[in-house]
C-alpha cells in the first residue's frame, strides 16, 4: 500500500469498480507501471491538462533546458517528478505548483527567474 | 470510512532523502518557520492565524461565574478546541465515542498536573483522536502552569464572582503543525480580548454590575508573558529534526516534540508523546533553537497586536468627536505615547447615548478609508480643547462634500454658538446620514459637521485652517 502506479483507465462508471490497465491501447507497456523514487504531489486537474498539452507547455520546456528530470502527469492532478538530485526535484515541483495561475508567457518568465536565482 | 490521506512510498522516501541534504520539500531550511499571518476580527478577542497553509481561529469570551471552592480568589481559563472536518478529512464531526474516556483521563491528568499555588480544574473538551488530546493538555497546562494569564486579576468578589475566560480554538485548515498555530491564535486572541468593566456595589458590597462596553471601556487581560510553542519533527533515527512540519512531513515523521518557551528563555513546557526516541543532547539543542524562534515569533505577535490595538483605539476616538472635545483635559500627549490611555480617558468621560453608537457604526466604515488621517484627527483632538469640535471634525480630504452640501438645506438655522446645541444638531444629522453614508466613503460626519461649522462660524473654520496646518507639520516632525 502506498506504491505509485501510472496507469490508464479502461472503464470507469458509477456501478462498478474502475478498471485500470498498465498497457496502452495497442497492448504495449509504454511507460506505464510502477513509478519508483522521485516525489509526487497533487495539483488541480486544469494544471495537469496544461502540463500535458500537445505543444509542450513553456514551463516544462524552460525547465527542461536547464535541468534534467522526468515527470509523469496524471489527469487526476497527480504529478510525479524524478531527478538525479533532490534539489532539482524540489525546484521542478515548486515551479509546477506556482504556475497554477500563470499564462504561457508568464510561465516562461517565472521559470527563468527561478533558474537565475538558483545558478 | 477512515478518510485519512496516506503518503505514498515515493513521498516518504523522498522527504527523508531530501532531509539528508537539509532540503525540505517546500524549499525551507530545516529550522525555518512558514509565513505567519495574524489577522483580527471585528470583535475584541478574535484572531485568525495562518501559518503557511494551517489556519486556526481563536475566540475568547468571558463570563462571571462562582469560583471553585479551593481557589476562591482566582478566575479560570478554559481552552476548547473544535476540529472541524473541513480542516482535514481525518477529523470526524461530532463527538467520538471514546471521548468520554479521554475526557476522564484528561481531567485526571489536569488535576495531577496543576502544581501548588496554581489553578483548579479546567475542563477540556476533546473531540478527536488521542494524539490531539495530548497536545491540548500540554497547551492548556502551559497557559495555566506558566501563569501567563494573571488569574487573580480576574477575581471580582472573592468566593462569589470571578471571571471565567474561555478560549475557543477552531481548526479551519490542517496544513501541519496545529499546535503552534493554535497556540499563536490563542495568544493573539487573549492579547486583544477585552473583558467588561464591572464594579462592586450595592448594600452589602456584594452586588456586581457589569458595565456595557459603551459605557465604560472594557479592560484587557493581564498577560505576564507569551509562551510560544515550537514543534519539532523527527526523521530518520531521531537525528534529523525540522521545525514547523507541514502536513506531508507530519505524515512521514518518526516522532514530534513541542517545546513551549517564552521570550525570556523560560521553558514553560515540553511535550513529547510517543514516537521515536531522541537523545537528550538533541533535546537540549532543540530547546536552544526554540528559544530563538520563540523570541522572533513573540515580537511578531506583539507588533501585530499593538497595531490592531492602536487602530481600535483610534476608532473609539472618532466615535465621540465633538462631545469629548470640551471635556478633554489631556495635556500635551503625543500620538506615540499613551495613545491608549488617553483614548480611554476621553471615551470614559463621554456620555452614553445611542447616537454615539450610530457614529461608531459610521466610523467603522470610515476608519478603513481614512486610516492614514486618523493620526491627524487624534492630534487635533488633544490640542484643541477649546475649539468646539470644528477642527477636530474638519476633514480636508473628505470626498463627501457634495453630499453634505445637499444637506445644507436641511440644516437648522444656526442659533448662538453654544456647544450643546451644536452637538445636538450634529448628531441628528449624523444618524440620518447613516444609511446613506454607508455607500459613500469618507463623507459622513466629517463632511457634515464641516458644513455645520462653516455655515455657523466661518471664523472658526479659518482659525481651524491655521492650527491644523501647524499641527500637521508638528505631526510630521514628530513621526
Amino acid at each position: 500500500i502506498g506504491t505509485l502506479i501510472y496507469a490508464r483507465v479502461v472503464k470507469a462508471n458509477s456501478i462498478m469498480n474502475p478498471e485500470l490497465s498498465c498497457m496502452d491501447a495497442s497492448g504495449k507497456a509504454a511507460e506505464f507501471g510502477q513509478l519508483k523514487s522521485g516525489y509526487t504531489f497533487e495539483t488541480s486537474t486544469g494544471l495537469a491538462r496544461m502540463l500535458l498539452s500537445s505543444p509542450t507547455c513553456p514551463l516544462l520546456e524552460a525547465l527542461g533546458k536547464k535541468l534534467s528530470f522526468e515527470i509523469a502527469v496524471g489527469l487526476n492532478g497527480r504529478v510525479w517528478v524524478n531527478a538525479p538530485s533532490p534539489s532539482n526535484v524540489i525546484v521542478v515541483s515548486s515551479a509546477i505548483k506556482e504556475s497554477e495561475s500563470y499564462s504561457r508567457l508568464q510561465q516562461k518568465s517565472m521559470v527563468e527567474k527561478l533558474l537565475a536565482k538558483l545558478s | 470510512m477512515d478518510q485519512r490521506w496516506r503518503p505514498t512510498v515515493n513521498e516518504r522516501e523522498f522527504i527523508e532523502q531530501a532531509l539528508q541534504s537539509d532540503l525540505r520539500v517546500d524549499g525551507r531550511r530545516p529550522f525555518d518557520f512558514r509565513k505567519l499571518t495574524i489577522s483580527f476580527g471585528r470583535e475584541d478577542g478574535s484572531a485568525e492565524v495562518l501559518l503557511g497553509e494551517t489556519c486556526v481561529m481563536g475566540y475568547v469570551t468571558a463570563q462571571l461565574v462562582p469560583p471553585y471552592k479551593d481557589r476562591p480568589n482566582e478566575g479560570t481559563l478554559a481552552i476548547f478546541t473544535e476540529f472541524s472536518p473541513m480542516a482535514d478529512p481525518a477529523f470526524e464531526p461530532g463527538r467520538p465515542g471514546e471521548a468520554a474516556i479521554e475526557l476522564g483521563r484528561v481531567i485526571d491528568r489536569g488535576l495531577r498536573w496543576s502544581p501548588d499555588g496554581c489553578l483548579a480544574v479546567v475542563f477540556l473538551f476533546v473531540r478527536e483522536l488521542e494524539v490531539w488530546s495530548l497536545i491540548r493538555i500540554h497547551f492548556w497546562s502551559v497557559r495555566r502552569e506558566s501563569r501567563a494569564v494573571d488569574m487573580e486579576s480576574l477575581c471580582v468578589v472573592a468566593g462569589k464572582h470571578v471571571w471565567a475566560v474561555r478560549v475557543d480554538l477552531h481548526i479551519l485548515d490542517n496544513g501541519g503543525n496545529l499546535t503552534d498555530a493554535a497556540n499563536i491564535a490563542a495568544l493573539a486572541a487573549l492579547s486583544t480580548f477585552r473583558r467588561p468593566e464591572c464594579t462592586v456595589g450595592g448594600d452589602d458590597g456584594q452586588q456586581v454590575t457589569v458595565h456595557d462596553p459603551e459605557v465604560m471601556d472594557p479592560l484587557p487581560l493581564t498577560i505576564h508573558h507569551l509562551p510560544i510553542a515550537v514543534t519539532f519533527a523527527y526523521f530518520g533515527d531521531g537525528n534529523i529534526m525540522v521545525i514547523d512540519p507541514t502536513y506531508k512531513e507530519e505524515a512521514v515523521m518518526g516522532g514530534r516534540m513541542t517545546a513551549t518557551i517564552n521570550s525570556n528563555g523560560d521553558v514553560c513546557a515540553i511535550q513529547k508523546a510517543g514516537g521515536e526516541g531522541v537523545m537528550s543532547s538533541v533535546i537540549m539543542q532543540c530547546l536552544r533553537i526554540a528559544s530563538v524562534k520563540a523570541a522572533d515569533i513573540t515580537s511578531k505577535i506583539k507588533t501585530k497586536v499593538d497595531k490592531y490595538t492602536t487602530e481600535k483605539a483610534l476608532q473609539k476616538v472618532k466615535r465621540t468627536p465633538a462631545i469629548v472635545a470640551k471635556e478633554v483635559n489631556v495635556p500635551d500627549v503625543t500620538m506615540k505615547e499613551s495613545t491608549h490611555s488617553a483614548m480611554e480617558n476621553q471615551t470614559s468621560k463621554a456620555p452614553n447615548d445611542g447616537q454615539q453608537i450610530s457614529e461608531g457604526d459610521e466610523n467603522h466604515q470610515n476608519t478603513k478609508m481614512i486610516s492614514t488621517l486618523t493620526a491627524d484627527r487624534t492630534v487635533k483632538h488633544k490640542q484643541t480643547p477649546t475649539s468646539v469640535g470644528g477642527p477636530s471634525n474638519w476633514d480636508p480630504y473628505s470626498k463627501g462634500v457634495s453630499l453634505s452640501s445637499l444637506r445644507i438645506s436641511r440644516l437648522p438655522d444656526p442659533p448662538a454658538v453654544a456647544n450643546d446645541e451644536k452637538h445636538e444638531d450634529a448628531e441628528p444629522m449624523l444618524t440620518e446620514s447613516n444609511p446613506e453614508v454607508k455607500s459613500v466613503s469618507n463623507s459622513g460626519s466629517a463632511g457634515e459637521s464641516d458644513e455645520v461649522k462653516e455655515s455657523r462660524s466661518p471664523e472658526s473654520l479659518v482659525d481651524a485652517v491655521k492650527p491644523k496646518h501647524k499641527r500637521k507639520k508638528k505631526q510630521h516632525g514628530k513621526s
